[in-house]
């Protein structure tokens, strides 16, 4: 499987994914892994017309995600593809749930209930923190980065410290 | 009508307030940035607008397939007279500004989308 990024995104599909980082990476499929969204239909028909015919959208459950990712990598696609959740704690089920990857990105983590600023523009709740350092301690590497090309912050020195 | 602008950062607070430099209007014109704000927080917000009053409404989002104009949408679904435009620019808010109150709904509408239409154009070059 070409995983060419996992971005935690609270606006899920908007145009910093479509045109500042698909376009960067020159993504041609975008998974979205969200249970709101695949529910909704107009949520994903929203979503669907935000995307470029170029590139394949697929709109899944978190369970419905970890079971086609885990197909693409079976067959070892290689359409280059990125990944889109709401949370660290969406992150880290499909971790548990067998997906295996190397760094999530958080992208946009906005003000919620109980979360407090942790990095300039990103408030994480304890729960969305403990979920981070649960992926540091399976080896994933956390990086703070609103696009690709925009200044980039290591995440592991702030989760470990606070 | 009432009327509301949803856009990134700045932007619609900078439109309102050029506009009222082009027409002399008080009529109030409602605005809501998405800075540091997610989606569900965005959508609760304009949802909260929505339900201020009945009646009429009319939000104006910049990007209508970003996040200001995804929360709007679907905000403002299944509520009857209720519309949602995308691309909100100069025009479009000069337009309400001076027409609100003196148009139906539908037609003020209308005639906002006209002008932002008119308004986006290859500007001819030769004298």
């Amino acid at each position: 499987m070409n995983l060419v990024g996992v971005r935690v995104d609270d606006r899920l599909i908007h145009g910093q994914v479509v045109v500042g980082c698909c376009e960067f990476l020159q993504v041609k499929r975008l998974v979205l892994a969200n249970e709101e969204a695949a529910d909704d239909p107009l949520q994903s028909r929203l979503f669907r017309s935000a995307v470029p015919p170029s590139i394949e959208l697929e709109i899944l459950s978190l369970e419905a995600a970890a079971s086609y990712l885990r197909e693409l990598e079976r067959v070892a696609d290689q359409k280059a593809t990125l990944l889109v959740l709401e949370s660290p704690e969406d992150v880290l089920r499909l971790v548990e749930d067998g997906l295996e990857l190397s760094e999530v990105v958080l992208g946009g983590i906005h003000h919620h209930q109980k979360s407090r600023e942790i990095w300039p523009g990103y408030f994480l709740d304890d729960t969305q923190l403990e979920a981070l350092r649960a992926l540091l301690r399976r080896g994933i590497s956390v990086a703070v980065q609103s696009i690709p090309g925009a200044s980039r912050i290591d995440g592991r020195v702030a989760l470990e410290s606070r | 009508m009432r009327g509301l602008i949803v856009t990134h950062g700045d932007l619609g607070r900078e439109l309102i307030a050029s506009a009222r430099l082009v027409v002399a209007s008080d009529a109030p014109l409602s605005i809501l940035s998405n800075r540091d704000r997610g989606s569900h927080e965005m959508r609760q917000l304009i949802s909260d607008w929505l339900k201020q009053e009945n009646g009429p409404a009319l939000v104006m989002v910049d990007e209508g397939l970003g996040s200001c104009g995804t929360a709007a949408c679907l905000a403002a679904s299944g509520r009857p007279d209720t519309w949602v435009l995308s691309g909100v620019n100069l025009s479009m808010v000069v337009t309400y500004l001076s027409r609100v109150g003196r148009l139906e709904p539908a037609g003020l509408v209308k005639k906002v989308t006209q002008r932002a239409r008119e308004a986006v154009r290859i500007m001819e070059l030769k004298p």
